[in-house]
């Protein structure tokens, strides 16, 4: 996909960024490099990262709304949120959950936004304010980095099912076909990665900034 | 299959809609439960936004994902993203409705930014100053100035000259501002009197090259000395001259050594002499925009800061004060 000339002033700022929006460890490193040691180039690049992630996450909510204009509701939003998360990051108990944190701040803000607007459920085709289900969703890259890596952590035997239930969402008879594993073997082995998964204290952490 | 009942309800999220309408009916006949079924469909519902970018076939939510993060960088992609983001453009590739969907979804988004200005809003936010042109210089490129040595290399009669060498320029500022004054009756094409103390200052860039000390942490020491040392070219090549003869400054080299200077002030504590340097420069560069007041403010900065380039300063202060009066 080549770079729209829309998306220049945008993508300036995030190239400035020395590493990708989605690779949240860097920032979460940096964050923690700016609370604890006060370094100024990491605070710099915590301001470039959170912008870009606030700007992108409302931009991929809003586009889906097109009864009319909502550039200035946007730009609102993501300045009330930039505005939030730098009068509280200071806050932040666990600096190495600071992408997560600022996702959350995202989303209730957007929550809040669509509350006040006083959305109804509408019958209309017409893709107008409504509340979908979708709206509750804070950064589906960031929930899914989470899951994948507790996937990771899981002893070896379980993690392709895992993978193919928790990730590719694979019916049972669908993983039974593609690893030749019996379907009883595969409900168990779900089951015991599902278990291990809501026990691990690193996704707990991870979700618990959700 | 279930060891008990509370098991079950923790595996809410896989079970089937029969096996899940006998949990809730469960639940109601023994509320204790009630809270350990709101827990298991909540981590349910983060297990299906976990699994938004992989559904086949992508959502609308997932297409526009996939556009806004494209669209705002084309870094290498983290691994996790790399895999969903290579099924999405393969489906999009063998399907044209799809494709006009998230075509669709694309100009509407850059409809969005087109009625926005990200980069000013985050200078408004940040206080940072973003100047597109600077993207064609990397802070990464060597720098044409000799390598950074430290200080002590110096001798101490070496370091005395330099800073004994400083002294005159207030002489030549009070000499500029006669010289300037009758140049000012010349035609259209002359500068203004605070360019061309601009101009006078840049000339000096030249005789100086520094390595200065920094109060920054070591990691930002390194960082600054290599953002002033990066200035210092951008600077000498600002002064220009139109037509060979007509002093005037290169804007983008200006805007360019404001990036890097601007930086090196934000990271230095109060009383480093590096930030009092780029303070100075910085001065010197809104001079040459005929920004006085931010010129002003800048050079104030070093009159209070580490004592580095204070007598400077005030002259550069009070010769500016003398020209606004």
């Amino acid at each position: 996909m080549n770079l729209s000339p829309a998306f220049q002033s945008l993508a300036t700022i995030a190239s400035r960024l020395p590493f990708h929006l989605n690779e949240t460890e860097h920032v979460n490193a940096a964050y923690r490099r700016w609370r604890e040691q006060g370094e100024q180039e990491a605070k710099y690049v915590v301001e470039l990262w959170t912008y870009c992630f606030v700007r992108r996450y409302f931009l991929y909510k809003f586009v889906r709304y097109s009864d009319r204009d909502y550039s200035a509701d946007m730009d609102g939003l993501i300045e009330t949120v930039y505005v939030k998360v730098q009068e509280s990051q200071r806050t932040i108990a666990d600096p190495a959950r600071y992408a997560g944190w600022v996702s959350v701040v995202c989303r209730r803000a957007f929550l809040n936004y669509l509350r006040g607007r006083n959305l109804q459920v509408s019958l209309d085709q017409e893709k107008g304010a409504h509340l979908r289900a979708e709206d509750l969703h804070g950064d589906p890259g960031l929930v899914m980095e989470g899951l994948q890596q507790a996937i990771g952590r899981l002893p070896e035997f379980l993690r392709e099912v895992a993978y193919l239930r928790f990730v590719e969402d694979h019916t049972y008879p669908e993983i039974g076909h593609l690893t030749g594993k019996p379907l009883p073997t595969i409900r168990s082995y779900v089951n015991k990665a599902l278990a291990k998964i809501r026990s691990d204290p690193h996704f707990l952490a991870f979700i618990s900034s959700f | 299959m279930w060891s008990s009942m509370e098991e079950k309800i923790r595996l809410y999220s896989q079970l089937s809609s029969e096996e899940r309408a006998d949990v809730e009916g469960y639940v109601e006949q023994h509320p204790e439960m009630a809270s350990l079924l709101e827990e298991a469909k909540a981590f349910g519902a983060l297990l299906q936004e976990a699994r938004l970018l992989h559904a086949d076939p992508p959502s609308d939510e997932a297409l526009a994902y996939y556009v806004a993060t494209r669209s705002i960088t084309d870094r290498p992609l983290p691994a996790s993203l790399h895999a969903a983001f290579d099924r999405i453009e393969a489906r999009l590739a063998n399907d044209p409705p799809l494709r006009a969907r998230c075509e669709a979804i694309e100009h509407r988004m850059a409809a969005l930014e087109a009625a926005s200005d990200p980069a000013a809003q985050f200078e408004h936010l940040t206080g940072h100053t973003l100047h597109p042109v600077f993207e064609e210089a990397s802070l990464s490129a060597p720098v044409a100035a000799g390598p950074v040595r430290p200080a002590g290399d110096r001798k101490p009669t070496q370091r005395l000259i330099r800073r004994l060498a400083r002294w005159p320029v207030a002489a030549v500022i009070a000499v500029s501002l006669v010289v300037f004054g009758v140049l000012s009756i010349a035609g259209p094409l002359s500068q203004s009197e605070v360019e061309r103390l601009a101009h006078a200052e840049l000339s000096n860039i030249e005789a100086t090259d520094l390595n200065l000390r920094s109060g920054a942490a070591s990691s930002d020491r390194a960082s600054s000395q290599a953002l002033y040392q990066q200035s210092i070219p951008l600077l000498r090549k600002a002064r220009a001259y139109t037509l060979g003869f007509i002093p005037g400054f290169d804007q983008a080299a200006l805007i360019q050594a404001t990036e890097l200077l601007t930086r090196v002030v934000e990271q230095e504590s109060d009383d480093s002499p590096l930030r009092s340097e780029a303070n100075y420069l910085l001065a010197v560069v809104y001079m040459a925009q005929e920004d006085v007041a931010g010129a002003q403010a800048r050079l104030q900065a070093v009159i209070a800061g580490s004592g580095w380039r204070e007598a400077e300063a005030t002259a550069l202060h009070d010769a500016l004060l003398t020209l606004s009066e």
